[in-house]
């Protein structure tokens, strides 16, 4: 690991002003079970770390009235399970399956949003576009069995680590954002990007802002689930995954719809075209199969992931019967 | 000490084998020929393996071809039964998949040719029959496709079987073992103890030879200084450790006997050690604990050195096991889970069940692992493993294993053949076990190890997609 220096701020404003205008230079650490990890490898190496975790207004998960919720960014995963109960399945299920109940208590909710790829080019070395020296992509001809089947046609070719960011999309939940300009607000669907270069980020945020929160809207007549395809059951992350919000009339005819998937992409994948599909039907498995179909159809494998997009759509089946059920 | 992806890179590797084979076979089973092209690759070293096919069933009429391929990898190492897992898994999805073809119950098939493993054929028959019986073979089994009872549309179970052999036996061993006049008893050894049990096993023999209690035998390994035994590997540390400690300690107690007879007022020959006692032969009234016993030494502690081999023998080699793997496989994801898994296993005396049966549950749990995940990638454009690390080198975790059972042979047949060695054989059979578990539920083999979902897949996709 490099020296570096290490800062402790108390309040967003300080935490603001020590991050670096350029990424790179200094980095957020909040449980740090992502970061230590990144660093240690050399893959980032800071001048300057800012601990956010004695800041304390981004703690705490607020339940209000109508059952919209915030869960500030320094919230575990743990305590984010614990306090939300059934209501937000999508998310709920998504973070259960994040493991061990180490990573689980010491990860926090912001720091799942903002974890950078598993891609093993990038934590090789390789630059988050993986490129070898002579400036070549690696990803096209290499090894990429784990890599993305959406939204792939750009250099970016890893896949979205966070399983929170699909579930946050179906359940149309806003992040809430600080920075030298004050606060913001983004759709949790606009909040990931796939970066351009090797030195930006996977996400929105400036390099001196930070998530302050996460705001689900109320869930109340929203049945959601997430459906993960996972090769072990535990220390991994998911092959392919997918979140489902259904709102169901009396006659048990959906009325509206929102899917993503994820570890399929650069970022989540919002599936509108099927989430559309959706909207009208009754649900039953063929339903459900269809709306499947209708997520990957674009979808594009590289020369070793065709598999994924199996994967992928059986997700998306899975999570709107679970959804429904 | 190398940390994690170094020791990955370039400490080397349990290396792949490929093979093609065509058996032959009569109606009823009768496997009456083979013929393999078997390739691999021992990185920058060699890879000798030719040998080996077919595995454990020597089919008579046969011809084997083996090609070393060298690459600029890590080179082959000792990886626990070297060779084995390889050979075992190509000959015993082989001769599964004839029995597929033929619409027999592998059981049946294998039984009816256990005569060409020879020497422990009827050892076979006694685990498959042992194996069949723990995880209900015949109840559940159902062929090839037609998925075994409690699947579903989309999950399909199914059972599959291996059979596997190991050498072992016992390595040049020197045992310096004290008896101290207070009773207590130290043992001196340069072996080592990789987290297998080797100092419990070290003090259990001499304990039970003295028949005195655990806690009054001390154990020494671990040093340069104390007496040369040889190095961990093929399974030869369990039978040259406790040969030679038996042997200190059979010679340390007819010395005693020899000094407490004549108090006792009888002969050495007719003295034996029980109970924590040294007893006359047929009449226990004439005793004298083990401490008095040992307080006639005087101020001189007594000190003998064991050796193996020795004159008569205590260990053999060659032991016979056979596993049975129960799984689920989903195949809309190709997602393969253990359900139940069972291994039958021989290697002579055992000297202590609970650190035996602990060999064979770590060998299923690694079996499992390479079964179903353990893989080393490699990039063809830099060189570079891309999964030098704990996260894409995949090992199975407690909620992957299913169910263990294990059953080892004992008594008459087994217990007279001596210490044998259990660290490798166990770990032979499970990727031949499950990947003929995950054929008999799917309908279609599955070629290559691990069974990862996209090879499971696709394996699917050749055959029509369906199960
Ligand atoms: C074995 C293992 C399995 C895992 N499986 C999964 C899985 O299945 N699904 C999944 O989603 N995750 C998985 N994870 C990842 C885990 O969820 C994340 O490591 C964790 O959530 C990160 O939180 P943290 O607080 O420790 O982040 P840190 O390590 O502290 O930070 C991670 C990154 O986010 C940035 N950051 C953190 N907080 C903020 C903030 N408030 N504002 C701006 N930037 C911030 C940091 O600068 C850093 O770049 C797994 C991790 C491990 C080790």
């Amino acid at each position: 690991m490099q020296n570096f220096e290490y800062a402790s701020p108390t309040t967003k404003e300080q935490a603001v002003e020590l991050l670096g205008k350029q990424w790179g230079e200094t980095e957020v650490i909040a449980g740090g079970t992502d970061l230590l990890s990144l660093m240690k490898d050399f893959i980032v190496t800071p001048k300057r770390v800012v601990n956010i975790k004695n800041i304390a207004e981004l703690r705490g998960v607020t339940i209000n009235r109508a059952g919209g919720v915030r869960i500030g960014a320094l919230t575990s995963l743990e305590e984010m399970i614990e306090r939300l109960g059934k209501g937000y399945g999508a998310l709920t299920q998504a973070a259960k399956e994040i493991t061990s109940p180490q990573i689980r208590n010491m990860g926090t909710v912001g720091g799942d949003l903002c974890q950078r790829p598993r891609c093993w080019y990038f934590r090789a070395g390789f630059g988050l576009m993986a490129k070898n020296e002579n400036g070549e992509p690696l990803v096209p001809n290499g090894d990429n069995r784990y890599h993305a089947i959406l939204g792939n046609d750009g250099e970016a070719k890893f896949v979205s680590a966070s399983s929170l960011g699909p579930g946050l999309i179906a359940l149309a939940a806003k992040i809430s954002v600080f920075g030298p300009k004050g606060a913001r607000e983004i759709d949790a669907d606009k909040f990931f990007v796939a970066p351009k270069s090797a030195s930006d980020r996977e996400t929105v945020l400036a390099p001196n802002e930070i998530v302050t929160a996460i705001n689900i809207p109320s869930t109340v007549g929203v049945r959601s689930a997430t459906y993960e395809v996972r090769q072990r059951e535990a220390l991994d992350w998911p092959m392919a995954a997918a979140s489902v919000a259904l709102k169901l009339d009396a006659a048990k005819k959906v009325t509206s719809a929102r899917i993503a998937l994820g570890h399929v992409a650069p970022t989540p994948w919002n599936a509108a075209e099927a989430a559309k599909f959706l909207v009208g039907k009754t649900i039953t498995e063929d339903v459900a199969a269809e709306a499947g179909k209708i997520a990957v159809a674009n979808a594009k494998s590289l020369s070793r992931n065709a598999y994924k997009i199996q994967l992928a759509q059986v997700a998306v089946k899975r999570a709107i019967l679970q959804a429904a059920g | 000490m190398l940390e994690r992806d170094a020791e990955l890179m370039v400490a080397g590797t349990r290396p792949s084998a490929y093979a093609k084979v065509k058996i032959g076979a009569k109606k009823d089973g009768t496997i009456v020929a083979w013929e393999s092209q078997a390739w691999g690759s021992g990185g920058v070293g060699n890879f000798s393996f030719a040998n080996q096919l077919p595995y454990v069933l020597k089919v008579a009429d046969r011809k084997e071809v083996f090609s070393v391929i060298p690459t600029n990898t890590g080179p082959q190492r000792a990886w626990r039964a070297p060779n084995h897992p390889q050979a075992c898994l190509i000959t015993m999805s082989a001769f599964e998949d004839m029995a597929a073809k033929l619409g027999m119950d592998p059981l049946d098939l294998f039984m009816k040719n256990l005569p060409l493993a020879g020497v422990r054929q009827n050892v076979y028959k006694d685990e498959l029959m042992k194996a069949a019986e723990m995880i209900e073979w015949k109840k559940l089994w159902r062929p090839r496709g037609e998925g075994a009872p409690g699947s579903t549309k989309n999950v399909k179970r199914g059972l599959g079987l291996s059979l596997h052999t190991w050498g072992g036996g016992g390595h040049a061993s020197d045992c310096d073992l004290t008896v101290h006049p207070d009773g207590t008893v130290e043992i001196k050894m340069g072996t080592q103890d990789l987290g297998v049990g080797t100092r419990t096993v070290l003090a259990i023999v001499a304990a039970d030879t003295f028949a005195i209690p655990l806690n009054q035998v001390k154990v020494h390994i671990g040093d340069n200084r104390y007496p040369v035994s040889g190095g961990s590997g093929g399974s030869t540390t369990v039978g040259g450790i406790s040969a030679s400690t038996r042997r200190a300690s059979v010679d340390a107690l007819n010395m005693i006997l020899e000094k407490v007879a004549p108090t006792m007022g009888t002969t050495a020959d007719k003295l034996e050690a029980v109970g924590g006692k040294i007893v006359e032969i047929g009449k226990p009234t004439n005793s004298m604990t083990w401490k008095q016993a040992c307080a006639k030494l005087g101020t001189q502690p007594l000190t003998t050195r064991g050796k193996n081999p020795g004159k008569e023998t205590l260990t053999t080699g060659g032991v016979g096991g056979v596993q049975m793997a129960d799984v689920s496989v989903d195949i809309e994801t190709g997602v393969v889970k253990m359900n139940n898994f069972v291994a039958v296993q021989d290697c002579g005396l055992i000297i202590d069940m609970k650190t035996t049966e602990s060999q064979v549950f770590g060998a299923m749990i690694m079996g499992v692992t390479y079964a179903l995940y353990e893989e080393r990638v490699m990039d063809d454009q830099t060189g570079k493993m891309l999964n030098a690390n704990m996260e894409f080198y995949r090992l199975a975790g407690l909620r992957d294993i299913g169910n263990f059972k294990v059953h080892m042979m004992t008594g008459k047949g087994y217990d007279e053949r001596g210490v044998i060695g259990i660290g490798e054989p166990p770990t032979v059979s499970p990727g031949a076990a499950i990947s003929n578990a995950v054929a008999n539920a799917i309908g279609v083999r599955v070629p290559t190890l691990p069974l990862t979902p996209d090879r499971v897949l696709a394996a699917l996709a050749k055959k029509g997609g369906k199960a």
